[in-house]
């Protein structure tokens, strides 16, 4: 599905925000995949991800302890990473090239810098296919305001609900709790590991100020 | 999702945690509106509720389907898969699944977190049918007459979910005549739907982007690229 594609915010909020995303396809090279994704998943935990998880098995953001998760990853898993720094993104990527394990890997940001962290990741000629996002229509003045889909947005099956993020956000307002700490709490309700905890905090910050 | 009325409280904690505002009081109970319940679990699954007043009844045909498209740890039975879609391009470089002069759509009902009715999904579907191609494992498709775009059953018009993602392709030439007439079906809808479009990538650039823009359609500035690891290439 394409639950990593909708993060909305400016090229300076999304900048550092990144989302592998690895799976094995169906009739092809899904079954018997688990190792090999219990490895990529290895190799990207060397890189300090914010986030990492998958659906089946749960995530860092939820409380899962990394080995566990890894450890139950079965052949059905989407394993999802997310990083807030592209350096460590080119390293990562450089590191599941080498490994050559066979898996398809996308990655979730701004186009642009996605391309460039291929170049310098050395990964192949050109990506393989791409995925664009066209925003939304249709009866736009039902969706939640501008500021509260940086946040909502961030979880990829929309399990944050708008009213839970304006709540926080009265609270940090307040004082009566800090941006990480409501982060924490808005990252527990993204069931597939796809929220940036760093980014929620960041925005949650800006926004308290205002 | 339902409330057990003799053990609530009335703390109105789980209230702010559902994600369609489905959770309401009146004078004496908290409740859950089972109209606008999409079945997503949040409430449940958050803690919020102390006394364990919160509870999943059993769901039956066709009131299950709203678990299945909204609560991404439900299995859908047409993918074997949780999640609401299919894998699309994630796994592209190594199914071929969208191919050079190929267009793929994803058309994401009621998101971002406005929820949809089926009857919603069927005027796209059905603005669509004989159009394009739909694809034939991803959960929409499989309630769906392909050749009209009408729901088999009746029934589900009236259901709730979350989100539910009509997935097709066409041809590169035919793509933005399907944008357009997205755009003209839009304006008849009681929800949101968001889309984004699949394409081949040709050294680092995408072909039918510019003839999106030049038609007036706009790409956001992120989007997921297939970097091209998965063996053997297609």
């Amino acid at each position: 599905m394409t639950h990593t594609l909708y993060r909305e915010g400016s090229a300076e909020s999304l900048k550092n925000d990144y989302l592998f995303v690895i799976t094995g396809a169906k009739g092809f090279n899904k079954r018997g995949c688990a190792p090999k994704l219990r490895e990529m998943m290895r190799i990207l935990s060397r890189f300090e991800p914010v986030n990492m998880g998958s659906m089946e098995v749960g995530n860092l953001a939820r409380g899962m302890p990394l080995k566990e998760i890894i450890n139950n990853v079965t052949d059905a898993a989407i394993v999802q990473a997310v990083f807030d720094d592209k350096e460590r993104v080119i390293e990562a990527l450089r590191a599941l090239k080498e490994a050559d394990l066979g898996i398809s890997v996308t990655i979730s940001g701004l186009t642009e810098e996605v391309k460039d962290i291929m170049r310098k990741a050395g990964v192949g000629e050109y990506p393989h296919t791409s995925n664009l996002a066209l925003g939304f229509m249709g009866r736009t003045e039902k969706v939640a305001p501008d500021d509260v889909r940086l946040i909502t947005t961030m979880c990829g099956h929309h399990m944050i609900s708008r009213r839970i993020v304006e709540h926080l956000l009265g609270k940090a307002r307040e004082g009566r709790i800090t941006p990480m700490e409501a982060a924490i709490r808005l990252s527990r309700q993204c069931t597939c590991g796809a929220f940036n905890t760093i980014r929620a905090a960041q925005i949650i910050e800006e926004l308290s100020k205002k | 999702m339902k409330i057990d009325e003799d053990k609530c409280v009335r703390c109105r904690q789980c209230m702010v945690y559902c994600p369609v505002g489905a959770i309401k009081e009146d004078e004496d109970t908290v409740y859950i509106d089972q109209d606008l319940c999409v079945e997503c679990g949040v409430c449940l699954r958050s803690g919020a509720c102390r006394v364990g007043a919160i509870y999943q009844p059993q769901l039956g045909w066709p009131r299950i389907l709203r678990a299945q498209f909204s609560d991404p740890l439900v299995p859908h039975p047409s993918t074997g898969i949780m999640g609401r879609g299919t894998s699309e391009m994630k796994t592209n470089d190594v199914t071929g699944r969208f191919r050079e002069g190929e267009v793929g759509f994803a058309v994401e009902m009621g998101r971002p977190g406005v929820s949809t009715s089926f009857a919603e999904v069927e005027k796209v579907t059905k603005a669509l049918a004989g159009r394009v191609e739909f694809e034939p494992l991803n959960p929409v498709t499989s309630l769906i007459d392909p050749e009209t775009g009408r729901l088999r059953d009746p029934d589900v018009r009236r259901e709730r979910v979350l989100s539910a993602i009509i997935e097709f392709k066409t041809s590169e030439d035919r793509g933005l005549e399907i944008l357009r007439l997205l755009k003209e079906v839009s304006e008849g809808l009681e929800t949101v739907f968001s889309l984004c479009v699949i394409s081949r990538c040709r050294d680092f650039e995408i072909p039918f982007r510019e003839r999106m823009v030049t038609a007036g359609f706009q790409p956001r500035i992120n989007g997921k690229t297939n970097v091209g690891l998965g063996r053997p290439l297609a």
